[in-house]
């Protein structure tokens, strides 16, 4: 087990390097920089930036140097001091615009994979073991509903229906009265009125597809031998199916929960887009677009840290479970 | 010769049989119909043309699905909208499959180092979430049909190669695999001829899958001003003009909001009517992918 630790420690930090080589990459990859971009917009307005104005910012900002010195800097400041380097369209450094924000996004996708197991994992059991039943067919049939539309269209449809019968907009996290209101109790309960509607919004094809899956690993299992010997001891069925083949069809939802997190944060970004959300999304989708690359690429980098480190928990966590993989 | 066409009525007819599966096939069918009439331009009117007269009209018998805020017509911009679609799926499924199962196939049948190598590469790519990927490609490529396609490609390619590979470890193990290799057969050919065939199963469902995820994607990346660009007619631009207009005119947003819940459900369904049919050893597998 240890070994198998220390090896998985090495792949999930080699994966981060590499994983910061493609992250400075993309950001490098656009032609022209920050500067040019800024340049440009300030010319639109009918305004020129002196040659020697732009060389000082680009001396200040560290652009002019080569691109091996440049990633170096960037990882040393991370990694040494925390310090993502400065947004070069907000002018305040990357640490204070997202990690409030990474909190919401974390604050949503936690509530969404509760919604998500809640909602799935009894529909899934009643639908294997029921199978070919109206509830069954109805299960399955609003699955495959869940897993096409898709979400930003649902917000919308959510967002309508919000106005035209509760005559309330249903956006953002809060009200208004409560949006810079320091926390109480009123604040919470305002958020939880919010919450649901991201969380619905967001879970629902998630639901849809662990529905799916459940439902395929607990038919493969119900009709192993194992099942059927508790069936002879006298096990009542009820807690039989929730006490063996429950858990065991379980198993593979905890190779996925690394890949949860992450592919939510980029689920939600359209969604948030939509829904007007202070999640990281929006931000993303804005830095890459005015190629404020410092922001952008903290930004990367953090959400794909997130999956590796989701991935190196779910792969202990299989481990533990089922000593095949260890001894692999 | 004719062997292999009963063999394939054979598979239609088991996939028929199969009820999502046949569901899918009449979806999938459809869709290719309108998106065929929409590469043709066999649109009752021009996608684009503006009948100011009848701004934001509803359905009716003049405009089946309504019009727009400037008048256009939402069938006939449905109808060019699938074929856009359409070839952005296909043109992302064709790279990201080609590549990618030539790659997995190449590092399952090479094994040590280059499967090492390869396949770590697959997983810094799988690191990213995919649709995080997707718009991260775009915005440095440049918005856009052929780069929204580009994006949707480089997001499938692991899959594909993990797809690919799986099975590739186990069928180079049989004894088919070995007699070829001990005749002489040249390793491209042992790959084409004897690999391959027998890896298709799993990458044909993939295929359908894929198509599905990339209708779902190439509309939410136009949504987002990053795929397909207006005027060009397209289900998630249409959905984006919808949005402020949603309590003026629902039709606007209900009928692209269908019809890529159409398509979307019409692969999905398909994919998995094939995985049933093609193997049922399958089943269940790849489904959270």
């Amino acid at each position: 087990m240890f070994r198998f630790i220390v090896r998985r420690i090495l792949t999930a930090a080699l994966t981060m390097v590499a994983i910061s080589v493609v992250a400075f990459l993309i950001i490098e990859l656009p032609p022209g920089d920050y500067l040019t971009s800024y340049a440009a917009t300030l010319a639109e307005q009918g305004d020129i930036l002196s040659e020697e104005r732009l060389e000082q910012m680009r001396v200040s900002f560290g652009l002019g140097e080569p691109l091996p010195t440049r990633y170096f800097k960037w990882v040393g400041n991370i990694v040494l001091r925390g310090n993502f380097g400065r947004s070069l369209e907000w002018r305040i450094p990357v640490n204070q615009i997202i990690w409030h924000r990474i909190g919401y996004t974390v604050l949503i996708n936690i509530s969404t994979i509760l919604f998500v197991w809640t909602v799935a994992i009894p529909i899934g059991v009643y639908s294997a073991t029921r199978q070919y039943s109206p509830g069954d067919y109805i299960a399955t049939f609003f699955g495959f509903l869940g897993l096409a539309i898709p979400n930003f269209m649902l917000a919308l449809v959510l967002m309508w229906i919000g106005f035209s019968v509760f005559g309330q907009h249903v956006g953002g996290l809060f009200s208004p009265e409560y949006r810079d209101a320091p926390w109480d109790l009123n604040k919470f309960i305002d958020l939880l009125s919010h919450l649901w509607i991201p969380m619905v919004v967001v879970g629902t094809a998630g639901t849809a597809g662990l529905i799916r899956t459940m439902r395929a690993n607990m038919l493969d299992e119900i009709t192993q031998p194992y099942v059927e010997t508790a069936r002879a001891k006298g096990l009542a069925e009820w807690r039989l199916i929730w006490k063996y083949p429950v858990r065991v069809a379980l198993n593979p939802f905890i190779s996925t929960i690394g890949y949860a997190l992450p592919e939510l944060v980029g689920g939600v970004v359209i969604v948030a887009v939509v829904l007007n959300l202070p999640t990281i999304g929006p931000i993303l989708l804005r830095s890459l677009l005015s190629q404020d690359m410092f922001l952008a690429g903290a930004i990367i980098l953090i959400v794909s840290v997130l999956t590796i480190i989701g991935t190196f928990i779910s792969d202990i966590m299989l481990a533990l479970i089922d000593p095949r993989i260890r001894l692999e | 010769m004719r062997d292999q066409a009963t063999r394939r009525n054979g598979m239609l007819r088991r996939l028929s049989r199969n009820r999502s599966g046949a569901a899918g096939l009449l979806l999938v069918l459809a869709f290719l119909l309108v998106a065929l009439a929409g590469l043709l331009g066999l649109t009752p009117r021009a996608p684009a043309q503006q009948f100011m007269a009848n701004r934001l009209a509803a359905p009716s018998a003049e405009f089946p699905l309504g019009t727009d805020l400037f008048g256009r017509d939402i069938a006939s911009r449905l109808i060019s909208g699938a074929a856009v679609s359409l070839r952005v799926a296909i043109t992302a499924v064709a790279m990201a499959g080609g590549l990618g199962a030539a790659l997995g196939i190449l590092a399952g049948y090479a094994g040590g180092r280059v499967d090492h190598l390869l396949m770590r590469l697959m997983d810094v790519l799988f690191a990213f979430p995919a649709l995080l990927l997707a718009l991260v490609v775009v915005t440095v490529l440049g918005p856009g049909p052929s780069n929204s396609a580009l994006a949707i490609a480089i997001v499938y390619l692991p899959i594909f190669a993990r797809v690919a590979r799986g099975p590739v470890l186990s069928v180079k193990e049989l004894d088919f695999v070995l007699a070829a290799r001990c005749l002489g057969l040249r390793p491209q050919s042992v790959l084409l001829r004897h690999v391959l065939p027998n890896i298709t199963a799993p990458l044909i469902v993939q295929v359908s899958l894929a198509l599905s995820w990339a209708l779902l994607t190439e509309a939410a990346l136009s949504y987002l001003g990053l795929g397909t660009q207006p005027p060009a007619a397209s289900w998630g631009v249409m959905l984006s003009e919808s949005r402020p207009l949603a309590e003026r005119a629902p039709w606007m947003m209900v009928f692209p909001g269908l019809a890529i819940m159409a398509g979307v459900l019409g692969f999905n369904l398909l994919g998995d009517g094939l995985r049933d049919v093609l193997d049922p050893r399958l089943r269940g597998r790849y489904a959270a992918a």
